[in-house]
């Protein structure tokens, strides 16, 4: 049995694996966490999506409690603005087009209603997105027979007070916190399992099991065991990020309940809306724009004052070729990094979290625990680099070089397949265990203009009366619903109120 | 039912269907389906009610496994969900931990449907997941040549026309790539845009006529010859199909009210049809022989959709029923098939997405078979000789017995609850289990298993009869 694990670096990934140990590993099983004080938290993912329910409750998190102590706002979805071509936006909601009639995707209706009229918008069968439109949020939880409450909701929060917050939790709980930084990495002769890590201080930490959870660096998964990466770069080409915060330009602002990926000249910048400030950043690929552009491009696009100088972060897009080797697992950004288009981060470091407690090592390593974590993840990553793949891929932009190769470059042949079948059919080929499904899918393949030549011709059963009738309703039904939806920031006031900008508003009147 | 679907689904008038109602292999019999098969029926159109009020059929609890582990005895399959929702962790993982301090564990005791099937019993499930009942799986056994009569008249009544013909010759388009005409035994000529094989004949006229290779997985089933047997029933059958293993072949009976229908399955280089004949009638007494040995090869054609020719069910690949999938094989081609349908002669894309799934979800119950088939006491296969079988298997095999996990793969004919209570009632017991387990306050654990069991003895002994349940509703309806 696994008696010791030790954690490299407490992070994001670093304390959100020791919380989920804390909380389901046996309390026989001690678990060491180091991190250092000297080395700078990269601070991934502020924005979410609905996955992260699972693992705050499956904690045992209390939901406002969590938001108030992260200033966290609520998350309807993704608003995509310039992708397809400069102009357009579009929101990646989290709910559902529609009703299935008869088991035909609602979609296939709204194709035979509307066709690729480009004044008829499908967004608008789809609550989360007419509601992020309005910045109005319901706190509900989902109801498929209530047509105002078939959404799902994520959360935008100060990755760094999360991490703090679950550092609280997890040490309550049993973890040890060292500070210090690492010096030396000890491993078997033989085997190559990793023994032990020295810290500047001269002590060594034993462990049976280490995570890596030190970042872009992989100190235990490449340095010390010397496990290859696979570079994506060629798909996805951005490899630099500004990132810094900004205040609110007001105190009467409106906190939208998503975040906003708006398109530039070679790659996009992000707005992240936080209770009391923004979370700002330009992503970029430097073969196409320099440093201090891209940096001036971000202080350009941001609303309200900086909040400190910009941060430039590197990255190449990629993963390793396996996370667990031996006795490390890598979590987190030592085993591979997804620009935060789609918010995938924490929903990674969650996947793997969850997939190794269901595969936790028993002691012996036998290979086939290793196998099964590897192949699971190893699809995680490839069905959301393919997903991310599609924004770029997928763009009738020809206003820069940037976008010139991204449109034009050659891609990975399931997300050809996936696209020339949509385009074909309307039909949607995606995976149950995916982490991007159908509504998911066709939120970003409409948006991005990529519409179908056909719908599924069992609507032709249907009169064009009956059609009418599926379609029309439903979104008279949804503007109705959302309507009755108070404002975003009225539910953060009344639920979650934690340094949030309508309070300081009302402290001062 | 392919006929009768397109018509169902599609706007009237849509399509000219022409049924070729040529020599398939075996009309008769009964099918035992899977839960997923009602779900796929209903939404062709055929509900529980239409099927029960037009066909002679049972409720089905799951199936029996007779003679098939070294240790004897009769193993049940059932269908729907062991145990209860305990934490969040999968119920096997405390059944392996309770195995374990107790020193023995039958699994089935926390089925309700294995219950209620050993006790000939049914009632339909409740959705309420707070009810013991919403644990509950079922389907139906169904007899095929009324069901077949069925589709015929529903078909007659949508002016579908049929041909009682053979294909004497496939005429392809000059590149080869398609099926232009079917020329019939009778001289006539078929033309058609799109030709769908239905004849559950993997080695059928028109895939060998467009060279689409055959994968034999003979080299894992040796039973490659089918002969069918129908045999009176006693009136009091279980809600179970039953499969009976025996050194040279096995058995399945499907029961309806007052019949079994059966066929054996064996192999031809081991036994000839005369002595196949003769070990039915040993074994199963009163057996009236309905068809002659029907020869087949277990195994997959390389593609499925080729040009304008789909091959559905049997027609694509092959394999013994061990688990009631050969016509729910169908119906999920079928249903796959519609969500497909191709909208123009260029349909690679279609055809591309369709044999993929496809090939995957028959990969998927090759290696379900092969886990039986591991299991088989009279099996050349051993547990710790397993390298030569396919590595998908290999992983799923691997894992489960040494965590208690089941392994995800895309296309899967079984949900994890089935997969899981397959490989226990193999006596492929996990070697570990989730560690989240071990959080679980141990002296709770008995308790819990002990209200379920008692949960389950209450809800069988409040049941009533399946074959009374069935008229009793039929009557009411």
């Amino acid at each position: 049995m696994i008696k010791k694990v030790v954690i490299v670096g407490g992070g994001t990934a670093g304390w959100m694996t020791a919380s989920a140990f804390a909380r389901h590993l046996p309390q026989e099983c001690k678990v060491t966490l180091i991190e250092s004080d000297q080395i700078a938290k990269v601070g991934v993912g502020e924005a979410t999506i609905p996955v992260i329910r699972t693992f705050n409750s499956s904690l045992g998190i209390d939901e406002k409690e969590f938001m108030r102590r992260t200033n966290a706002t609520f998350k309807l979805g993704i608003r995509f603005e310039n992708w397809a071509r400069k102009g357009d936006a579009y929101n990646h909601a989290f709910g559902f087009f529609g009703r299935p009639v008869e088991d035909i995707p609602f979609h296939h209706f709204w194709l035979k209603r509307h066709g690729s009229d480009e004044q008829a918008s499908i967004f608008d069968c789809n609550v989360p997105a007419v509601a992020s439109d309005m910045n109005r949020y319901a706190h509900r939880q989902y109801d498929d027979q209530d047509l105002g409450a078939r959404y799902f909701y994520a959360f935008q929060f100060d990755a760094h007070l999360y991490a703090a917050y679950l550092s609280e939790w997890a040490q309550a709980r049993g973890v040890t916190r060292r500070e210090g930084k690492i010096t030396e990495v000890t491993t078997d002769n033989e085997s190559g399992f990793i023994q032990s890590v020295s810290l500047e201080n001269g002590e060594s930490i034993e462990g049976d099991l280490f995570i890596d959870c030190s970042g872009f660096r992989g100190l235990l998964i490449n340095q010390t065991m010397g496990v290859d990466f696979l570079d994506w770069s060629h798909w996805l080409p951005c490899n630099r990020a500004w990132a810094v915060s900004s205040a609110y330009p007001t105190n009467r602002a409106i906190i939208p309940p998503y975040t906003r990926a708006r398109a530039l000249t070679a790659g996009w910048q992000w707005r992240i809306p936080l209770q009391h400030r923004t979370g700002d950043g330009n992503v970029f690929c430097n073969d196409f724009i320099s440093e201090d552009e891209a940096r001036s491009q971000l202080l350009d696009n941001i609303e309200g004052e900086p909040l400190g100088e910009p941060r430039l972060l590197k990255f190449t897009t990629g993963k390793r070729e396996k996370l667990w080797h031996k006795n490390c697992v890598a979590i987190g950004l030592s085993g591979g990094f997804l620009e935060p288009l789609e918010s995938t981060s924490i929903a990674l470091i969650q996947g793997a979290i969850m997939t190794l407690l269901k595969h936790f090592p028993d002691g012996q390593y036998d290979k086939v625990r290793e196998d099964a974590f590897n192949r699971r993840l190893q699809e995680k990553y490839e069905e959301s680099r393919n997903f991310l793949i599609l924004h770029y891929h997928a763009t009738q932009r020809d206003d820069t070089e940037f976008w010139n190769y991204c449109r034009t470059m050659s891609i990975p042949d399931e997300l050809r397949h996936r696209m020339e079948l949509f385009e074909k059919t309307g039909f949607v080929s995606f995976n149950k265990a995916d982490l991007f499904l159908e509504h998911n899918w066709l939120a970003v393949l409409f948006g991005q203009r990529v519409i179908p030549k056909a719908y599924d011709e069992r609507v032709d059963r249907f009169s064009d009366a009956q059609v009418r009738d599926i379609v029309e309703p439903m979104r008279a039904g949804i503007r109705d619903a959302v309507s009755s939806m108070p404002l975003h920031n009225q539910t953060l006031e009344d639920y979650c109120a934690g340094d949030l900008i309508s309070m300081i508003e009302k402290a001062g009147q | 039912m392919a006929a009768w679907t397109l018509k169902q689904q599609y706007a009237k008038g849509r399509f000219d269907i022409t049924v070729l109602d040529c020599a398939t292999e075996g009309g008769e019999g009964a099918f035992s389906l899977q839960e997923e098969s009602l779900r796929i029926l209903a939404r062709f159109g055929l509900n529980e009610k239409t099927l029960l009020e037009n066909v002679s059929g049972t409720h089905k609890l799951g199936t029996t496994f007779g003679n098939w582990r070294a240790d004897g005895g009769e193993i049940v399959q059932p269908l729907g969900t062991h145990g209860g929702p305990m934490e969040s962790v999968a119920f096997q993982n405390f059944a392996v931990v309770k195995r374990r301090e107790h020193g023995g564990l039958d699994y089935n005791d926390y089925s309700l449907s294995a219950n209620a099937a050993q006790a000939g019993k049914f009632i339909h499930p409740q959705i309420n997941p707070g009810s013991i009942l919403s644990t509950l799986g079922y389907s139906l056994h169904l007899d095929r040549s009324e069901l077949r009569a069925l589709l015929e008249k529903l078909c007659r009544e949508e002016d579908v026309a049929t041909l009682d013909s053979e294909v004497q010759e496939v005429g392809l388009s000059e590149d080869g790539s398609s099926v232009a005409r079917l020329t019939l035994s009778d001289g006539k000529a078929l033309d058609a845009d799109l030709f769908i094989d239905c004849s559950n004949r993997a080695d059928s006229p028109v895939g060998d006529a467009l060279s689409v290779p055959f994968e034999s997985w003979r080299r894992y089933f040796a039973n490659d010859r089918k002969i069918a047997f129908r045999q009176q029933g006693d009136g009091n059958c279980r809600p179970l199909t039953e499969v009976t293993a025996y050194e040279n072949g096995l058995i399945r009976k499907v029961p309806l009210e007052t019949s079994f229908r059966g066929e054996l399955y064996y192999p031809g280089e081991r036994l000839d049809r005369e002595h196949a004949v003769d070990f039915l009638k040993s074994v199963e007494p009163g057996a009236e022989i309905e068809s002659d040995a029907i020869a087949f090869e277990s195994g997959i054609r390389a593609s499925a959709w080729v040009g304008n020719y789909v091959a559905l069910g049997k027609a694509y690949g092959r394999y013994e029923p061990l688990d009631s999938s050969n016509f729910h094989g169908f119906l999920v081609s079928l249903e796959r098939f519609l969500d497909l349908f191709p909208r123009t002669a260029d349909c690679e894309c279609e055809a591309r997405e369709f044999n993929r799934k496809t090939r995957l979800w028959f990969e998927n119950l090759r290696d379900h078979n092969l886990m039986r088939y591991v299991s088989l006491q009279f099996s050349s296969i051993e547990p710790d000789g397993l390298e030569a079988l396919p590595e998908s298997f290999r992983q799923k095999f691997r894992l489960f017995t040494e965590t208690a996990d089941v392994a995800y793969f895309e296309e899967e004919p079984f949900g994890e609850p089935y997969r899981v209570s397959c490989y226990i009632n193999m006596g492929f017991w996990p070697k570990s289990h989730h560690v989240l387990v071990d959080r679980f306050d141990f002296g709770k654990l008995d308790q819990r298993f002990e209200e379920f069991r008692r949960m389950v003895d209450a809800a069988v002994a409040k049941m009533p009869n399946h074959l009374e349940y069935t008229r009793r509703l039929l009557a009411s309806q």
